[in-house]
């Protein structure tokens, strides 16, 4: 019987006059790992922070599981925020420290083969994305928030990254929630895929499911109205819908060749599709 | 993160403490101020190091955070964010606490001479300002801003904290006051027993415009996150609007039921009005009507000549008060004095018509007699040069007569063994001797002809013969009553010496009479004091009626006496009134009898004891 | 030992193509029992893949019969012949019905499948 780590209630959050998140409910379950996607704006970071506890809600609360303490949520976001001055140290100090980490897995961070020393404000983007990482997975943490930071770092670090989180997921049962942007590495990951717009949830699904309940098919004809597609893509080459929610009915009906996708492709399509809605409204 | 926290505030400290002892310094080694010790330079320095010390702990509170993109971090950390709060203001606190204690400290070894800032003023607006400064630090990421806006806000706290008691005597129709004359009345209370009342009610009142902000600072906290600073500022104002204004009226509520309760003095004039003084407003019952005036004094009235009222305004002059008009008019100024020349209305003379004192002259034994004429207000200064002016304060007028067709006044010096001198309108003085050389200081007292000095051995009673006053009695020290002189010499002014044929005063518990004819000291009776030291149950009304009370606490009675001959009769008994009890008294004037239980008062007419009404006194 | 990739595009669950590749690895004789099988988290790391889907992969394969789980040392191999046999069958079949699906999509009738069937049989015995 898998609990409920964290639980959103009626989550609505404002930036002035705009809507960030709309009357959010979801909840993430023990040691799920969940992508959350959606075109820029949609509310994926605002709902990451609050998460966190970085943003307060205007209405609504996070809910935490009773045996899940502030200190194992780790987070990080694309701003990077760290106190800049510290030295590699005396930052791994302090978050152990403030996070009351009792004895600190710091394996990532001996990888990565810095210099103690120096200030986290000489670090590039990628190091200091690293140095961030290998602080978080020093907590040891239950939940794992990641918010769009993995692109800044290199190709062979990136796996290494990745590696390191399996591991985590393995060892500690670790819930992980990241905003995505690109897929290739992470593609078989998570488990659950979550898009958002416009501050709402408009997808949820496991990956699994959704894989089977979008095909990509290839005409050069208009495709035919009981078909449902959610995306359609013109070139010279022809057209490619993406047709959701597929049903196997249609192959037998229709002697078209259904695609699987892969996790990215599903994604991008789904976005796409929300740009047509709003072009068109 | 306390700990990184107090590490950052105990370096900036380190800088701040170097900063502040070393501009002195070197203003004090180029001596770009000359002749100044260093803690002359140090200290107003250090005052105003102070002041922006307070602004900076206040408004920096998240500039770290700020500067080195840490907010979200920051935010992100296993905190509440009022544990956050408290953690960032704590090692602050603790840094303007500990500045604040060595100010304290090098105040009180001798940096009060060189203040620029009086001390209450200097501490009040110090920790104000770090508070106001904190509250609004959350506002904006800039530090110019806050800055700006704390100190605004700063300045808007003063204005409406002493605009309160203006406008709450402007409501009462006493126009009088600027604001700033009350903002100086204020802080320059003296914390004294009898104005206990003021300094809470200030603190309390200052409370009620602080809090709003701060709460205003904690609630909207709670939500604080990275969201831009716009939406935290309009939760702030929003919250702090409506909390302010409930503030204001705390205060001004707290403000006008200090004034209220306030401790008030009661002065009874002769022509029975009476007069309510707090430190704000002064009242004067006149009957049914009831005139409201700013306060410039505390009832200590020199004189009390219907329908005026002299007292002496220091740093002013001479003021004249009409009770019936409420105006006010200085009758003289006062002269600007050398600071090694005392020059002060101790020699109080007002007789009949004429205002005597003394003023300093230019030379070292040169002394002015200053007459005033009440009426004309004419004034004449006439010089006199005596050897006896050298080096000493101005004589007491102990006599104003009519000699020869010239008028003299007869001086002495007091508590001094100098035999008195005569001063001629003409100017010469006449030295008179004793016959028999007083070898101790003495203070002297001068009726019917007689010259009464008491010193350590007693008092002897001299008469004037051929320019020399000669012992006619010599009254031991254990047999000198008390007060038999002290509480009528006030009134000699408005009667007349000649018709005093007795006076009364007491030696350890026994009333005694002494009798101006035969110069006689005669027990007459049991004498019960009251508690209190300074009070004194012999009071005198002119021509000549001596009165006593006896005032029983248990029983809570005062018994009205008068005492004629070697009598003592019965005239009255106030019941009700415990005399012990703070803030109550019990006055036989002129006018009448003043009875005051804490700020209530009755007015009773003499000879019938009638109660007298003042239909406006609440 | 064990050499397989994961398509991420395929409609096939993940899970279940792990679970085909170790049992054509173990068919192929790339895995023989007794063997011990990479840990759930090697395996994960290896082919970037969530632990829980080898979790459940391994759980099946052991379900299944082709693997043994021995608590705290990991899992071996340890098929069933009678398991294999129905495996290898299976697996035959669907390459022949994907063969047929293709066959009929180029055109080809039944016909035409025999006799090239039996070209084919013909020509392997006469190398034999």
């Amino acid at each position: 019987m898998n609990q409920n780590v964290l639980e959103v209630h009626h989550l609505r959050v404002r930036f002035g006059k705009k809507v960030a998140l709309d009357d959010v409910n979801i909840q993430f379950r023990k040691g799920e790992s969940v992508v959350i996607a959606g075109s820029n704006g949609a509310g994926k970071s605002t709902l990451l922070r609050c998460l966190a506890g970085v943003i307060h809600p205007d209405k609504g609360q996070v809910v935490y599981a009773s045996d899940l303490p502030r200190e194992k949520i780790a987070f990080i976001s694309d701003g990077l925020s760290l106190f800049e001055n510290m030295t590699l140290k005396q930052g791994l100090d302090f978050h152990r420290r403030t996070f009351r980490i009792q004895d600190p897995d710091e394996s990532f961070f001996e990888q990565l083969k810095f210099g103690k020393n120096q200030r986290i404000k000489n670090l590039s983007v990628g190091e200091r994305t690293l140095y961030h990482l290998s602080m978080l997975l020093a907590q040891k943490p239950a939940v794992l928030l990641i918010d769009e930071i993995i692109h800044a770092v290199d190709p062979y670090l990136r796996e290494k990254f990745l590696e390191t989180v399996i591991e985590a997921i393995d060892k500690y049962g670790t819930t992980m929630i990241t905003i995505n942007h690109t897929f290739s590495e992470i593609q078989n990951i998570p488990e659950r895929v979550l898009l958002m717009e416009g501050g709402r949830f408009i997808l949820d699904e496991k990956s699994e499911q959704l894989k089977t309940k979008i095909k990509k098919v290839a005409l050069d004809t208009e495709i035919p109205s009981e078909i449902p597609y959610v995306f359609k893509k013109e070139s010279a080459l022809g057209k490619d819908y993406f047709v959701y929610p597929f049903q196997e009915d249609f192959r037998r009906k229709y002697a078209y060749d259904f695609q699987s996708l892969e996790l990215g492709d599903i994604v991008k399509a789904l976005i796409g599709g929300e740009y047509a809605k709003k072009r068109m409204s | 993160m306390l700990r990184k926290e107090c590490r950052d505030i105990l370096i900036q400290s380190f800088f701040f403490a170097i900063a502040m002892a070393a501009l002195p310094a070197v203003i004090f080694l180029t001596r770009l101020i000359p002749h100044q010790p260093y803690i002359a330079i140090f200290v107003p320095s250090f005052q105003s190091g102070l002041l922006f010390w307070a602004l900076f702990m206040g408004v920096s509170l998240f500039s770290s955070e700020r500067g080195q993109k840490g907010m979200e971090y920051l935010l992100s950390l296993p905190y509440s964010r009022l544990k956050l709060l408290g953690l960032k203001v704590l090692p602050r606190f603790c840094s303007i606490l500990f500045f604040y204690l060595v100010f304290i400290a090098i105040y009180f070894q001798g940096g009060r001479d060189y203040v620029a800032l009086a001390l209450f003023s200097l501490s009040f607006l110090y920790f104000v300002l770090f508070f106001i400064a904190l509250c609004f630090s959350a506002l904006s990421d800039n530090f110019l801003v806050l800055s700006m806006v704390s100190l605004f806000a700063l300045v808007v706290f003063n204005e409406v904290f002493f605009l309160i008691p203006w406008l709450i005597m402007r409501g009462e129709g006493i126009t009088e006051y600027s604001w700033s004359e009350i903002s100086s009345t204020f802080l320059q209370l003296e914390w004294t027993a009898e104005s206990w009342l003021s300094f809470p009610i200030l603190i309390l009142a200052a409370l009620f415009l602080l809090i709003p902000l701060g709460l205003a600072m904690l609630v909207s906290f709670k939500k604080f996150d990275v969201r831009p600073s716009k939406i935290f500022g309009r939760r702030f104002f929003k919250i702090l609007a409506p909390l302010l204004i409930v503030g204001i009226l705390c205060a001004a509520l707290t403000v006008w039921i200090g004034i209220d309760r306030g401790p008030k003095d009661f002065y009874l004039t002769r022509d029975q009005k009476l007069i309510e003084t707090t430190y704000l407003y002064t009242k004067i019952y006149n009957q049914d009507k009831v005139a409201k005036l700013k306060t410039h004094f505390f009832p200590y009235y020199n004189w009390d000549d219907p329908p005026y009222l002299y007292y002496f305004d220091w740093g002013n002059g001479l003021i004249r008060l009409n009770t019936a008009t409420v105006a006010t008019e200085m009758i003289y100024q006062e002269p600007p004095v050398p600071r090694h020349r005392y020059w002060s209305f101790s020699s109080r003379f007002k007789y009949k018509n004429t205002i005597a004192f003394f003023e300093p002259a230019r030379g070292p034994d040169e002394i002015l007699l200053v007459l005033i004429d009440a009426d004309t207000k004419n004034v004449t200064r006439i010089p006199f040069k005596h050897d006896f002016f050298r080096g000493s304060d101005a004589p007491r007028i102990l006599d104003s007569a009519v000699r020869e067709g010239k008028r003299s006044w007869l001086v002495f010096f007091h508590y001094s063994t100098k035999p008195p001198l005569r001063l001629w309108e003409d100017g010469h003085v006449d030295n008179l001797e004793y016959k028999d050389k007083i070898l101790d200081k003495s203070s002297a007292e001068y009726f019917r002809d007689m010259l009464f000095l008491s010193n350590t051995g007693g008092v002897t009673i001299l008469k004037e013969k051929d320019g020399a006053f000669v012992a006619v009695k010599k009254i031991p020290r254990e047999e000198s009553p008390w007060y038999w002189m002290w509480m009528w010499i006030r009134f000699l002014d408005y009667g007349d010496a000649a018709q005093i044929k007795e006076s009364y005063g007491k030696i350890k518990d026994r009333m005694v009479r002494f009798d101006m004819e035969t110069l006689g000291v005669e027990d007459i009776g049991e004498w019960k004091k009251i508690k209190d030291a300074y009070r004194i149950n012999l009071h005198f009304l002119p021509p000549n009626a001596f009165y006593y009370t006896e005032a029983n606490s248990r029983e809570r009675t005062i018994k009205v006496f008068k005492l004629e001959g070697s009598q003592k009769i019965l005239l009255k008994t106030f019941e009700n009134f415990d005399v012990q009890q703070q803030r109550s008294q019990f006055d036989i004037l002129e006018g009448g009898i003043l009875l005051q239980r804490g700020k209530k008062v009755q007015v009773y007419r003499l000879p019938d004891f009638q109660e007298i009404k003042y239909k406006k006194l609440g | 030992m064990i050499r397989f990739s994961i398509d991420a595009s395929s409609s096939v669950p993940v899970y279940q193509q792990v679970i085909q590749a170790i049992k054509l690895e173990i068919l192929f004789g790339r895995l023989k029992n007794g063997d011990q099988l990479p840990s759930i988290r090697e395996l994960a790391k290896l082919l970037k893949l969530n632990p829980n889907t080898v979790a459940k992969a391994y759980y099946t394969l052991e379900q299944e019969g082709y693997i043994e789980s021995k608590r705290g040392s990991g899992n071996w191999v340890n098929a069933k012949s009678l398991k294999l046999d129905s495996f290898r069958r299976g697996m035959l079949e669907d390459e022949f019905r994907l063969f047929l699906d293709r066959a009929f999509s180029l055109g080809a009738r039944l016909e035409d499948l025999k006799n090239l069937l039996e070209r084919y049989a013909a020509h392997e015995s006469k190398r034999a």
